[in-house]
Order: structure tokens, then sequence, then C-alpha cells
């Protein structure tokens, strides 16, 4: 058997961990070989590619996808994987729709399907959405990483578009934490990030539907 | 050039179809998932079913009695069903073949890969005995054996023409210092540059001796089908990007179609690799056992997913 988790972007190695310290090791991996669980590193369309290429894999079993939402339309870019996979395997999924609590396909000769789409499959946005919900309700250094942003792009020095804006506001957020600049795994490792949350609930009961742990 | 190919009842293979066939194809797949049985169905193909080429196949798998017909019901997937299931019929392509009569069927809506003028008057029955003849109608068959039997009869028909050269020049490959090789009573002898005297093949190492066999059968199959079981045995990863290139490049200039069957992840890379070079010439696919239907079928890869896959080490083999 063998479990892929496709991700968008380049900061994703902490899903691995928050997977870990909910669920253990996918099964199929050791502690030596556990990064190569997950794959990914690029944009939408180089994610969607890898995510494809996976299913002619030897003795693939449970594949998830997580891309971000952007500022488009989430519903097109849904659709966009469900043709494109439709197309790769050869099958209708278009019954398949978006769905708050994560997409999660299990038809028989097929391996087992997720598809979750950042932050939480229905609002706009990416990673750095999803992100925030790991920082604690009381932490009191995220408003002013709030505020600081949100003042910066009113003056002339500013160089974040809008579009940015979160992406911004969490990466200062980490650059002023004891260790400064830790990327999002790291960060959760040294507890800065929490993995006990409640916003947590929907993406760990897809993550425990798709994969085996 | 064999364009498709579809194999029904012939050993593992209940129903196999594989759409689209390229003049380079490497096959992958797990033991027993009917690697080597693919190359046996191409070389049925191959020779339109010829008696020759099928009572080879089944002392191959050491199966063969003379005149015990019974013998080549093991050709047959139906062994493995229930009696009343039995079909003694297997078909590969545009033929048909019974449970073995001389009733073999040809179905003309398949191109016939042989060429016209192949005909059995090309071979000679000495009585009874069993011939292995290295070339039987349009192809080739390179087995995983290092012991080839049939490196001094390929080298017969190309000693003293140009394609001596094209053989030193391949197993220069391993080792530059090979200038002539001859024959001297059926053992291979090379002489080495700066050596004055010549040494047998067979002392030069595995590799060599591999590469031998390959480039002979290479050199030989001009116009015809090509057939490598187990690219990789004794060759080491460092040479096998040349190897392809030279394999591509004959193929063009000679065309041969070539299938290619591995186990090693090193062939599949250096084959994606040299694939760059030689655009829409060559493809990878797997044999493996349907999720679904438990059956034997192919999983073809175009070029971007197997990139992809190479690059980001999903298992390919």
């Amino acid at each position: 058997m063998k479990q892929h988790l496709i991700v968008e972007g380049k900061d994703y190695f902490f899903i691995g961990t928050l997977c870990r310290k909910h669920f253990g090791l996918p099964i199929g991996f050791t502690e030596k070989t556990k990064n190569q669980f997950l794959k990914g590193g690029g944009g939408f369309d180089q994610t969607l590619d890898t995510f494809l290429a996976a299913f002619d894999s030897a003795d693939l079993t449970n594949i998830g996808l997580i891309v971000d939402a952007d500022f488009g339309t989430i519903e097109s870019r849904f659709a966009k994987i469900i043709v494109a996979l439709s197309r790769k395997l050869n099958y209708d999924f278009s019954k398949y729709q978006l769905d708050t609590e994560g997409v999660f396909i299990d038809e028989i000769g097929l391996p087992t399907i997720g598809i979750w789409i950042m932050p939480d499959n229905t609002n706009s946005g990416y990673i750095e959405h999803f992100v925030e919900n790991l920082i604690d309700e009381n932490d009191d250094l995220l408003p002013i990483a709030k505020e600081t942003i949100d003042n910066m792009m009113t003056q002339p020095y500013c160089r974040i578009t809008g579009y940015k804006r979160q992406k911004a506001i969490i990466h200062s957020w980490l650059a002023w934490q004891e260790t400064p600049g830790l990327p999002f795994g790291s960060a959760l490792e040294a507890g800065y990030l929490k993995h006990e949350k409640d916003s947590l609930k929907s993406f760990l009961k897809w993550i425990e539907a798709v994969f085996q742990f | 050039m064999i364009e498709k190919l579809h194999i029904q009842n012939y050993r593992l293979f209940k129903d196999l179809k594989i759409e689209k066939l390229s003049q380079i194809n490497l096959i992958g797949g797990k033991n027993n998932s009917g690697k080597t049985a693919l190359l046996e169905a191409l070389r049925i193909l191959g020779a339109n079913a010829h008696k020759l080429v099928i009572n080879d196949i089944i002392a191959n798998r050491g199966d063969f009695q003379l005149g015990d017909n019974s013998c080549y019901k093991s050709l047959f997937s139906f062994k493995s069903l229930p009696i009343d299931e039995m079909v003694n019929k297997l078909k590969i392509n545009g033929i048909t073949i019974e449970e073995f009569g001389p009733e073999v069927e040809f179905d003309d809506s398949y191109k016939n890969p042989l060429s016209d003028n192949f005909s059995p008057r090309n071979f000679t029955l000495e009585s009874d005995k069993l011939i292995h003849n290295p070339i039987i109608g349009n192809v080739l068959y390179l087995p995983t054996s290092l012991d080839n039997v049939n490196d001094a009869k390929f080298w017969d028909k190309i000693s003293l023409t140009p394609k001596e050269e094209d053989v030193i020049s391949i197993l220069k490959i391993i080792d530059n210092r090979i200038k002539i090789v001859r024959y001297d009573s059926g053992n291979a002898k090379v002489l080495l540059e700066g050596e004055p005297m010549p040494r047998l093949l067979k002392n030069l190492g595995e590799g060599v001796n591999r590469l031998f066999s390959l480039a002979l059968a290479l050199v030989n199959a001009q116009n015809k089908i090509l057939l490598i079981d187990e690219f990789e045995v004794g060759l080491h990863h460092s040479i096998q990007k040349q190897l392809w290139k030279i394999i591509f490049e004959y193929a063009k200039k000679w065309d041969i179609q070539v299938f290619i069957t591995t186990h090693s992840l090193d062939t599949v890379r250096s084959f994606a690799e040299v694939l760059d070079e030689y655009e829409g010439m060559g493809q990878y696919m797997r044999l493996q056992k349907s999720r679904l239907s438990g059956d034997i079928e192919a999983v073809v890869y175009d070029k971007k997913s197997l990139d992809i896959s190479i690059e980001q080490n999903f298992e390919t083999r």
C-alpha cells in the first residue's frame, strides 16, 4: 500500500507534523521516510499535475490533494480538479461537490481520494489563513501583527499587495517569536503554533477519513 | 511496427490491452506480473505463431515434451479456471491459436508485423531435434541468461562486415581498451589496447559479456523487433544512459522496434532522461494486477507523468 498527500506551495511540511501529532505516522512510513508522505512544492497547476501523476504509481491506496482557494471562485478551482481527475481516471466524478468537511471519494477499484481547498473549502484564501487557526486565540502579538501590516499598507513604502496581506501577517508574527523566523513545521514543534485547536476539527476528520495511520 | 497489443487467454493474461505501442517500449512490473509472458506473446506474434517459437517458449519453461501435445496447455490461461469454464483458445492481436492444434487463424484487420517474404523455408529442421534459432520470423529475443548461446551465431552473421565496428564501439562503453573481437574454437576472444596477447571475453566480467550479447542482438535486428529481458542484468547504472542512447540511435537508423523489461529504478530513470532527446520515440509502462478485476493490466505513462513520478519518487516499478 502507498499513501501520499500532495500540497500546494512551499511551506507544507507542517501538515505532516500536524498529522503525526494527532495520528502518528501514516502506514507505510517510518521515522526515516516520513517526509516521503508529503509531495508538492509548486503552484496550483504544478500541484494538480503531481496529484494526477501519482495515480500512475504502483500500489497507491490513499491520496489527498490540498490546494489554495486563492481569490478567484473556489467553485471553478474545484471544477478544474474534478474535470482533470475524471479525464485521468476515465471515470465521472462530477457528482462530487465542494464540502465544508472536505471532499472524500471512495469508489471501488480506485484509491481513496481526498480533496481539501485551503483554508476551509468555503472561503477565499490560502494556507496562511489556515495557519492562523493554529495561533492561540489569546495571543497578544497577533493583533499587533495585523495592525502593523494594515498600517503599513497605507504607506507609500509598502511593497505588499492586498492579496498577500495574510502571508505578511503570519510571517511577521513568526519573525517576532522567541526563535524568530521558524517555518510552520518547526513553529508547531516549538509550540508557537498549537495543534490542539477546535478550529482544526474538520481538517483532522478529513485527514483521518482519507488516510490510514 | 506493432501499433497496439491485445492478448486474450495467454498464460496469466486474461484480457490485456495496450492501446498504443511506441518504437522503444520499456516494461516494468513486479515479479510474476507477466513481463516475460508479454515478451513471449510478442515472439509468437512476430513469428506468426510458428511452431518453432512456440516449442522454444515451452522448452524455456521446462515444459516441452516432443510428441506430447498436453505440454501446450500451459500457454492457455484456462488452467486456473474450473473445468467447465475452460476456454481452449488464445488470441494475440490477429492470431488465434486453438488448443494446440495446427489451426492458427489470422485476422487481417490487424497489421501483420511480418514482412511479406517470411517463409518457414528459412529454417532447417533436423529430424526431431529442437533448433534454437536466434531469429524466427521478425523477432530477435535476448533472454535474461548471461550465457547467451546465440552469440556465436550472431557474430558469424556480422563478422567482417562494418557492423563488427558497431559491436566494438558498444563494448567500449564498459572497457575502452577493447580493440578486436574474434571467435576461436567457439570462444570469443578480445584483444585489448596495449596487450600483446588476446584474452577470453568470458574473463572480462559479467557486464562486458552481457553487453556483447546485447550489441550482437542489436546489430542483427535491422528492420526487426528486438526483445530484451531484464535490461540491467550485469550492467552498472553509470553506463545505462549511454546504452540507452545507443539503442535509440540504432532503432532510429535501422528501423527496429524494441521491447525491454526491467526491475530497476536506475533503468527507468536513465530511460526517462534519454527520452528527453528522442521525443515521442519511447514509452514506459508497468504491468500490474488490476485493483478492480484482479487481472493483469498495463499502466502506460505519458512523458509528463513519467518525469513527475521520477522527480517526486513515486513508485514506477
